[in-house]
């Protein structure tokens, strides 16, 4: 090693050379997804806002002072709404009515539209076409019946007041 | 907003922004320009393979979950490469107690005590840096940089391997300029004397 390099006289320049030329170390595979996976990323300012109002809502106290507020602004927009319409009953009578009429002319106009399309096409004759028993009818009642009951049961548990543990911890 | 593609050549502190926006690529940026950098520094110091990963990882990990207090009339650097650096200190400091304990517990008091708590030193066989140090010259610097005191030594890693300035090396260091300035000149006094060897008389 040392016949090698003796052409360098300035051993300080060589050292200072040599130094900058080691190379780096890469750490192992998977280092960066492991460190990735223990980083905190910032939530979008939306769901920082929201999740800071429900658990500032959740105390008894603060739900009730909303409850309350929810309440006089109902008060206070039916104090202003209900004269304002005695005292233009006559014009929102006649509006209404003119509502009315364009709403169910519009609707007799489809469902002329949609009789004689059903006509034209014979899709009431295919539809009668389909072998369908009274004893396949019944059990897919029943089935139909008991899924929505249940949609009925797990839409309820799922709008019910977290309890216990399941409670969730304002921060 | 930068997209994905302009990030290369975006600066540290437009990075730091993406990232404090929401913006996971950011991170990722940042992750991918200082992995290698801080993992070598931190190599060269502690001179341990997965205690070198252990704390670059720790490193990434405080300074990716605080980038909000990161304050950017500093620069990104400074601030990783210090993090990092403490990291590498602490570890040394605390592998000089545990050196200690080779022999048993301090509290061991019987010859049976002092075998039951001694750590059996093992040879794990050569690793890469070893491998690194086979080859005649590099290996002879390698060599020659280990024997520095960790204080010389984080300051000639980060000059004359990482090229930074002396004034940012102050500011990462927490040392007075004159301070980085005489310990790399010391370290480099102590190299010549290591690798004199190389020298033709």
């Amino acid at each position: 090693m040392t016949d090698k390099y003796l052409e360098f006289n300035d051993l300080d320049a060589l050292i200072v050379r040599e130094l900058s030329r080691l190379p780096a170390f890469e750490p192992s595979r998977g280092f960066s997804r492991r460190v990735m996976a223990q980083v905190r990323l910032p939530e979008p300012k939306a769901v920082v806002l929201l999740r800071r109002a429900h658990a500032w809502a959740l105390q008894p106290r603060r739900a009730l002072a909303l409850a309350g507020a929810y309440a006089a602004c109902a008060v206070v927009a039916l104090g202003i709404a209900v004269p304002w319409v005695v005292q233009h009953s006559a014009s929102l009578s006649y509006g209404a009515g003119l509502a009315a009429d364009k709403t169910l002319a519009s609707a007799r106009e489809l469902g002329m539209a949609l009789a004689g399309w059903v006509w034209t096409s014979r899709s009431w004759d295919a539809l009668r076409s389909i072998p369908v028993l009274r004893e396949h009818l019944v059990p897919f009642l029943a089935l139909l019946s008991a899924a929505y009951a249940g949609a009925g049961v797990a839409l309820h548990r799922l709008m019910k007041n977290p309890e216990g543990k399941r409670v969730p911890v304002a921060r | 907003m930068p997209t994905a593609k302009d990030l290369p050549s975006l600066s540290d502190q437009e990075v730091v922004a993406l990232a404090r926006a929401g913006k996971e690529t950011g991170y990722r940026e940042l992750l991918r320009r200082y992995e290698r950098p801080v993992f070598s520094l931190i190599y060269r110091m502690v001179r341990d393979r997965a205690a070198a990963e252990d704390l670059a990882q720790e490193t990434f990990i405080k300074v990716l979950n605080a980038l909000d207090s990161y304050r950017p009339e500093y620069r990104f650097s400074s601030w990783i490469f210090k993090i990092a650096n403490n990291a590498a200190i602490d570890q040394l400091r605390r592998r000089e107690v545990d050196t200690l304990s080779l022999d048993g517990a301090p509290n061991a008091r019987t010859a049976d005590e002092i075998e039951a708590t001694a750590v059996q030193a093992t040879d794990r066989g050569p690793s890469p840096l070893a491998d690194l140090e086979s080859r005649e010259l590099g290996s002879a610097i390698e060599q020659a940089i280990a024997k520095l005191r960790p204080e010389y030594r984080a300051c000639i890693l980060l000059r004359h391997v990482e090229g930074r300035a002396y004034e940012e090396i102050a500011e990462t260091l927490d040392l007075p300029l004159g301070t980085v300035k005489t310990y790399i000149h010391r370290a480099r006094l102590e190299l010549r004397e290591s690798l004199g060897h190389l020298k033709g008389d």
